[in-house]
């Protein structure tokens, strides 16, 4: 990879630009956290009935005020919050409300497991086969392969994600029986995992095949290609070598989101199939009232956001050396 | 450029014709008929005027009101009973009344979520771009903030601490989604600030609100249309996906999302009840996105060329 050795060659310049571009990035990035805590903070402070409800667990008073001083929530909203972040930049995110002592770490390393293989599954056979599906609708358009691409990529961005999942389990486990109904059991019953897996998988299916077609055809057209073509290298050599890396640059900005969307889990498809993942603990802790598990959410998935923009940008300066990390184009 | 005359000759060379001389046509008309010729986009529309259709003449043409339950009527499947079409559900109401006023609550929500968007979105958008310094550092950070909060996750936690219902599910939706088009009409202003039209305008004396409206917006309107048009079925996704989970739309309010929902658990006795409403849904959102990419290609024909 010759590119990438360019990129990343450290002349004195290249190297402080890059050094105050991650700063910059950095310290946004904390700022921006700064603000979504203290957003989430506010709301949650808000919910009608606060975290321990009289109605679920009534409570004479001295022992809700003690529940209440224990874990600070006697001490006024501004109190809170900046405890609350002390606290949470030097990694303690505090202990579950519901499962009562249990760090918030250790929780997420229990739930977060299942969301992890959930999204990489997805992802994993979603972004090859749309690269695939992408490239080869470009080569044949105007075939009935194109339209068929076409038409998945319609799909699969258009059709929001619990329809897909009815339509999928009342098919296939319903109607034909070909897979079991809900439930993740990867070890003992993998069957279980398929019919999710598909379903997540299709909005970046559709999506990459879109772009990555749009983005070939687009290519295809140019004059380099068809110096190349005209030098006498092979349709497939063109096609692979000088179309592909090109058209992939504005695809990496399309997949990069997908990444910390996958992994954090779809609460929508975890409740539908019953996946323990991190999506469907999270509902079932806003219905909880758990407060901790709430805030170190919300924080988790912004920071997986702000370290995938990051990367992104990164990741541009690799494929496109002409771009500049300051944004410009040379 | 809609000051830019074009005559049939520029339009030929647009859409591959043979040369045509003749009368200059407006850029509207130029656009409608870019749009017609569109298959895919006249499929769409029709999919969307008939969407809008029902959502306005709900009260006209549903066959039964869709709040009436009755025990013996419970869980009919289609075409069991002439009486109800599509059947019944869990407590007897028509299915069929209740897809068609479905239709309604979610143009209600998507139109009003999109204008107040469209309201913070041009405001913000706008003032970032004109007066830049710290207005523009902070609509900037303001975006960046929004963007970095788990969206749907955010929206129940939103929902739970304002109640549900449709007011607070349309505030719920919009106040988290306005940062795109902030985006764009900060992006598109920021190069129609240093114009000459608009220089001269404010040479002139023209006031800010006035440049604003007479110069800026007019210019910027077509960029705006298209985001708007893939804007609505998107937040009509929100809307579904949420009353999908419980945080939206409360009984007795039909919605799509809340249809589907309330019937996953039992699907596997009475399909009907999750499925009709999935394909409601899906129909109208294909519809949307023909729509959208004709309005796009219309609009903006440069993008039509290059455009997935």
């Amino acid at each position: 990879m010759k590119i990438k050795a360019s990129a990343f060659s450290l002349q004195p310049s290249a190297f402080s630009s890059m050094a105050r571009f991650l700063i910059t990035r950095f310290s946004g990035m904390a700022f921006v956290l700064l603000i979504v805590s203290f957003l989430t903070f506010a709301l949650m402070y808000n919910v009608p009935g606060g975290p321990f409800d009289q109605n679920k667990q009534p409570l004479s008073e001295a022992a809700m005020a003690n529940i209440k001083r224990k874990y600070g929530l006697d001490q006024p909203f501004y109190v809170q919050w900046g405890r609350y972040v002390i606290n949470a930049v030097q990694g303690d995110f505090g202990t579950s409300y519901v499962a009562e002592g249990d760090k918030i770490v250790t929780l997420f390393g229990k739930y977060w497991g299942a969301s992890l293989i959930f999204g990489a599954l997805s992802l994993a056979w979603s972004i090859p086969l749309g690269l695939i599906l992408g490239v080869w609708a470009a080569i044949k358009r105007n075939t009935l392969i194109d339209y068929v691409v076409t038409l998945i990529s319609v799909v699969g961005i258009t059709v929001p994600v619990f329809a897909l999942g009815i339509f999928g389990l009342y098919l296939f486990s319903i109607r034909w029986k070909l897979l079991p109904y809900t439930g993740w059991d990867l070890v003992n019953e993998p069957l279980t995992a398929v019919l999710p897996v598909i379903i997540f998988g299709l909005l970046p299916l559709g999506t990459i095949a879109r772009y990555t077609r749009a983005g070939m055809l687009e290519v295809l057209a140019q004059d380099y290609v068809r110096t190349a073509r005209a030098k006498g290298l092979t349709f497939k050599i063109v096609v692979l070598k000088h179309a592909l890396r090109n058209a992939l640059i504005p695809i990496l900005t399309v997949i990069g989101p997908f990444i910390p969307n996958a992994l954090t889990g779809s609460a929508i498809l975890e409740r539908m199939f019953n996946i323990p993942g991190v999506g469907r603990y999270f509902i079932d802790s806003i219905q909880a009232r758990d407060y901790p598990v709430i805030m170190a959410t919300v924080l988790i998935v912004a920071v997986l956001w702000g370290i995938t923009y990051l990367l992104t940008d990164l990741l541009y300066t690799v494929a496109d050396p002409r771009i500049r990390i300051d944004g410009s184009k040379s | 450029m809609t000051s830019s005359i074009s005559t049939e000759a520029a339009n030929a060379k647009v859409a591959g014709y043979s040369v045509v001389i003749g009368k200059p046509l407006s850029p509207a008309r130029l656009a409608l008929r870019r749009f017609s010729r569109n298959r895919l986009g006249l499929i769409g529309t029709v999919i969307v005027a008939l969407f809008v259709l029902c959502a306005i003449l709900a009260p006209v043409i549903s066959p039964h009101d869709y709040q009436n339950t009755s025990a013996i009527n419970a869980y009919k499947a289609p075409g069991e009973s002439p009486e109800y079409l599509l059947g019944t559900d869990e407590s007897g109401r028509d299915v069929l009344s209740r897809l068609i006023w479905g239709a309604r609550t979610s143009l209600i929500v998507s139109l009003a979520a999109q204008a107040i968007m469209l309201v913070l979105g041009l405001v913000l958008g706008f003032s970032a771009g004109w007066f830049g310094g710290w207005i523009d550092f902070v609509v900037n950070r303001l975006i960046e903030v929004f963007v970095a909060l788990p969206a749907l996750l955010f929206r129940i936690l939103v929902v739970i601490v304002l109640g549900g219902g449709i007011t607070n599910l349309i505030l719920a939706i919009s106040l988290l989604a306005w940062p795109e088009l902030a985006r764009l009409v900060r992006a598109q202003v920021l190069g129609y600030r240093g114009r000459e039209f608009v220089e001269a305008s404010h040479a002139l004396g023209s006031s800010t609100t006035e440049i604003a409206l007479r110069h800026v917006l007019p210019n910027i309107l077509n960029p705006l249309i298209v985001a708007i048009t893939f804007s609505i079925p998107s937040v009509i996704i929100l809307e579904s996906s949420l009353s999908f989970l419980g945080y939206g739309i409360n009984e007795p309010t039909p919605s799509w999302g809340k249809m589907v929902g309330g019937a996953a658990n039992y699907i596997q006795s009475y399909w009907h009840l999750g499925i009709l409403p999935t394909i409601c849904l899906s129909i109208v959102m294909i519809g949307f996105s023909f729509f959208g990419d004709a309005v796009r290609d219309a609009l903006d024909p440069r993008s039509a060329q290059k455009a997935p």
